[in-house]
């Protein structure tokens, strides 16, 4: 309903996919060194499609998308490329940014409370980049504002142009942020842990209010997330991210059924999930991100992964292609040396704890032997056939880094 | 549903807690807040209670109320079968070292500027004795010679600043005194001390190396890991956990929910556990309670909530969850329309009735009551997804028109 000049359909689509990121790596420079947030990513994006990206805080994945967009401070730094629409946005200067954003690539920050401007009003927080971008009179601004409202689901749009955000909800106040992102008819949405801060009804709205949106207006979307819960069903392709790295990446029923990495299967194990019993004792990842200032030597998930081996520790694996365009970074792929985690293994060989078995299988009271950093955090078990007994050999010992062998191995 | 009554309460000799009629209101400027109202809850030694529903449900201001944070405005919180409501002062704080509470946000529930040992050990410093070391003896000398100076010099007997400086040490001493008397710079005793270490073990910090830190040398898990063990310090009975883990990571999330467990094994607890993570709730909780706007939904096993749910609103709830499994990307699945009404003028009869599919005119005019449906659940709705079974606590609408609760 915004008309724009959105539909170039068929021939941008000749000159390769809408979004085209290589080796893309961002450098923060602090005073106690850079940090490298972002480091030789390659993804490509077409319209109409979701790359879901995941990890958790600190990975990077709010980084760069912040980079791809070239929202990024005066002290961060990038190399690589990032072509948009066969374009190098690289290099682009600060009034050639101004013209890209909202009209190409917009972004839904993850805050609804903060990212509108609490002194004026929803109206003109939504007119704003129409007035600047598309040649529009103050009523057709107000129409489309009117119009924008109302796709995003807000009742009484006419009203609503007039309040502050302050008398909306935390879920209407997300609909306001996404239709402000939709304003110009953007090809390329970012939409950065849009439903973090939201309740999980709230949250099941805007999902579907983005997909809807999405499929409507053939964008394409990255969305950023650290619940795989949200990506599972809404991206077509998903990348997990880790240390800066992505580490996996494949389309969401590969990366679910066979998952590839370590850190993968780790994430997905330690959620807690509705179709299993109560008292079901959770896999913890063990152990803390990495310190991106002092990245590990080797694989950046060595000092926390259950299968580690030497060679892991000595030398960082490539980004890998399994033939099939399953990408992984890892010298020893779960699902290949080891048994293969899938979703349903999961959920089979799940420990529900027992009374009295607590302290059994409690690596509590013995952990933390290491004497180092303050305390880590408690470890994964290592992952075996036989559940129970392995909770109860593998807890006490594992802490820190559990350096036995690839206990996964029937 | 988001009805009343207490149909589902125990024996009051089972319980450990039992929450009675509980409203809680709080007046603003543009009118009453109605937070809670009319929850009625029992909470069994030794297993955990998962209260969920969505922000402004009630779910904290339910599990601050038990804690008389603030008291209640109405209903009785009895805890060990003494009625807790109201009380004051050293009453108060003594129950409170039985009842201990966890945060959600792990980093600004902790003062940044003392040191962990001090953080964790404040509980036990409060109920130490006060021991009468030199510093103490001194503090009472200096009271008596500033008294003394005082009297001489009122009565006349020495000129000049010596009454001045006699009030000065009285003021000063009495100071001391009682400074002393609430515990301040009295070391560690070698027991506390132990007990510390003994405590910062069990969350799984290295008491050795984390004493002396404060809480910005640590993670958001860890800094809960603290909370964790400045809640057990003091023996209680019952820990309040409000959304203990809502501002971890996932990984994080699965060490901090499995020293959960740990804990309450190992020190015989008894947990209240606030989330709107309806996933989480279920791994930890012996019992779920569903709330909406104030009022209690439903309450149960896990089991039988997750797999039947009896009132629309759980249903609602638990279709919106997004699981992770790219199957599941076709299911069918209603979204809950709308907003949560204000809490400043809730819904006439039952409170969800204005977002329900099977809402009608009974919903809008009684609140509906807690009825069992047979399986150790029990739900307060016109129309349960579940038949109820028509017994103690049946609902006004059944005996005005019985085949209304039978729909």
């Amino acid at each position: 309903m915004t008309a724009t000049e959105v539909d170039e359909t068929a021939p941008a689509s000749d000159v390769g996919a809408l979004l085209e990121v290589t080796d893309l790596s961002t450098t923060f420079a602090t005073a106690k060194g850079p940090i490298r947030a972002v480091e030789d990513v390659s993804l490509s994006l077409d319209r109409g499609r979701t790359l879901g990206i995941v990890g958790e805080s600190g990975s990077g994945k709010s980084v760069l998308s912040r980079s791809i967009m070239g929202l990024i401070p005066a002290y961060a730094s990038r190399t690589g490329s990032v072509r948009y629409d066969g374009e190098e946005m690289l290099g682009a200067s600060p009034s050639q940014l101004r013209k890209v954003w909202g009209v190409h690539m917009s972004m839904v920050f993850q805050d609804p409370m903060t990212a509108l401007n609490p002194v004026q009003r929803i109206g003109r927080q939504i007119t704003e980049s129409i007035n600047e971008h598309l040649d529009y009179s103050k009523s057709q601004q107000r129409d489309t504002a009117v119009a924008l409202l109302r796709s995003v689901g807000i009742p009484e749009p006419e009203r609503r142009l007039k309040q502050y955000p302050h008398e909306l909800s935390g879920g209407m106040r997300q609909r306001v942020v996404i239709a402000i992102a939709l304003a110009c008819g953007p090809a390329l949405l970012f939409a950065d842990e849009p439903t973090t801060a939201l309740d999980v009804t709230v949250q099941a709205q805007i999902l579907d209010l983005l997909a809807d949106q999405q499929r409507e207006r053939n964008m394409a979307v990255i969305l950023v997330t650290h619940d795989l819960g949200v990506v599972a069903t809404r991206a077509d392709e998903i990348a997990v991210m880790y240390g800066g790295r992505i580490v996996e990446q494949a389309s969401a029923p590969v990366l679910f059924r066979q998952m590839r990495h370590p850190y993968t299967e780790a994430l997905l194990k330690s959620i807690p999930r509705l179709d299993l019993p109560s008292h079901t004792r959770l896999e913890a990842i063990g152990g803390r991100p990495p310190d991106l200032m002092n990245p590990p030597p080797g694989c950046r998930f060595a000092p926390r992964c259950p299968y580690v081996q030497d060679d892991c520790r000595a030398e960082e694996p490539p980004l890998a292609d399994d033939g099939t365009g399953h990408l992984f970074r890892c010298w020893h792929p779960v699902g290949i040396e080891s048994e293969q985690t899938t979703l349903d293994t999961i959920l089979t060989e799940a420990h529900v704890r027992e009374p009295g078995d607590a302290l059994a299988a409690d690596g509590v009271s013995d952990g933390d032997g290491d004497g180092s950093a303050p305390a880590t955090d408690i470890s994964t078990p290592v992952p075996t056939a036989d559940p129970p007994a392995a909770e109860r050999s593998s807890a006490a010992p594992a802490n820190d880094a559990p350096a036995t062998g690839p206990g996964g191995a029937d | 549903m988001a009805g009343r009554g207490d149909a589902h309460l125990g024996d009051p000799d089972d319980a450990l807690l039992r929450v009675e009629d509980l409203h809680v209101r709080f007046k603003t400027g543009r009118g009453t807040v109605h937070a809670v109202t009319e929850v009625s809850l029992d909470i069994r030694r030794g297993e955990t209670i998962g209260l969920v529903g969505e922000s402004g449900c009630g779910k904290s201001t339910t599990g601050r109320a038990i804690m008389q944070l603030p008291a209640p405005s109405e209903g009785r919180i009895v805890y060990d079968g003494k009625d807790v409501t109201g009380l004051k002062g050293e009453a108060l704080r003594r129950t409170r070292t039985k009842l201990q509470m966890i945060f959600q946000d792990p980093i600004s529930s902790l003062n940044p500027r003392r040191k962990i040992e001090d953080i964790v050990a404040e509980g036990l410093r409060i109920w130490a004795p006060v021991q009468r070391g030199p510093l103490f003896l001194a503090a009472v000398g200096l009271t008596v010679l500033g008294a003394l100076l005082l009297v001489v010099g009122l009565l006349g007997v020495a000129k000049g600043a010596l009454p001045l400086i006699g009030l000065l040490a009285l003021i000063v001493g009495l100071g001391l005194v009682a400074a002393h008397a609430a515990g301040f710079g009295q070391p560690l005793s070698a027991e506390a001390a132990a007990k510390v270490d003994e405590v910062l073990e069990a969350v799984g910090l290295d008491p050795a190396t984390s004493r002396g830190r404060r809480p910005h040398q640590f993670s958001g898990g860890q800094c809960q890991r603290i909370s964790i063990a400045r809640a057990v310090i003091t023996e209680p009975d019952l820990i309040i956990c409000d959304e203990p883990v809502s501002a971890l990571d996932v990984s994080v999330q699965a060490q901090i929910l499995n020293l959960l467990e740990d804990l309450k094994t190992r020190y015989g607890l008894t947990l209240v556990f606030i989330a709107h993570d309806l996933a989480v709730v279920k791994n930890v909780s012996d019992r779920v309670a569903v709330m909406y706007l104030g009022r209690m939904c439903e309450v149960g096993p896990p089991e039988v909530i997750y797999s039947r749910p009896a009132h629309p609103y759980t249903d609602l709830l638990l279709q919106a969850i997004p699981e992770p499994d790219p199957d599941l990307r076709d299911r069918e699945s209603t979204p809950l329309a709308g907003e949560l009404p204000s809490p400043l003028s809730p819904p006439s009869g039952c409170h969800f009735r204005t977002r329900c599919p099977r809402a009608d005119q009974v919903c809008a005019d009684l609140v509906p009551e807690m009825a069992p449906t047979g399986d150790g659940r029990f739900v307060a709705c016109h129309h349960p997804l579940v038949e109820t079974t028509v017994s103690v606590g049946a609902t006004r609408a059944v005996e005005s028109d019985p085949d209304l609760a039978k729909d």
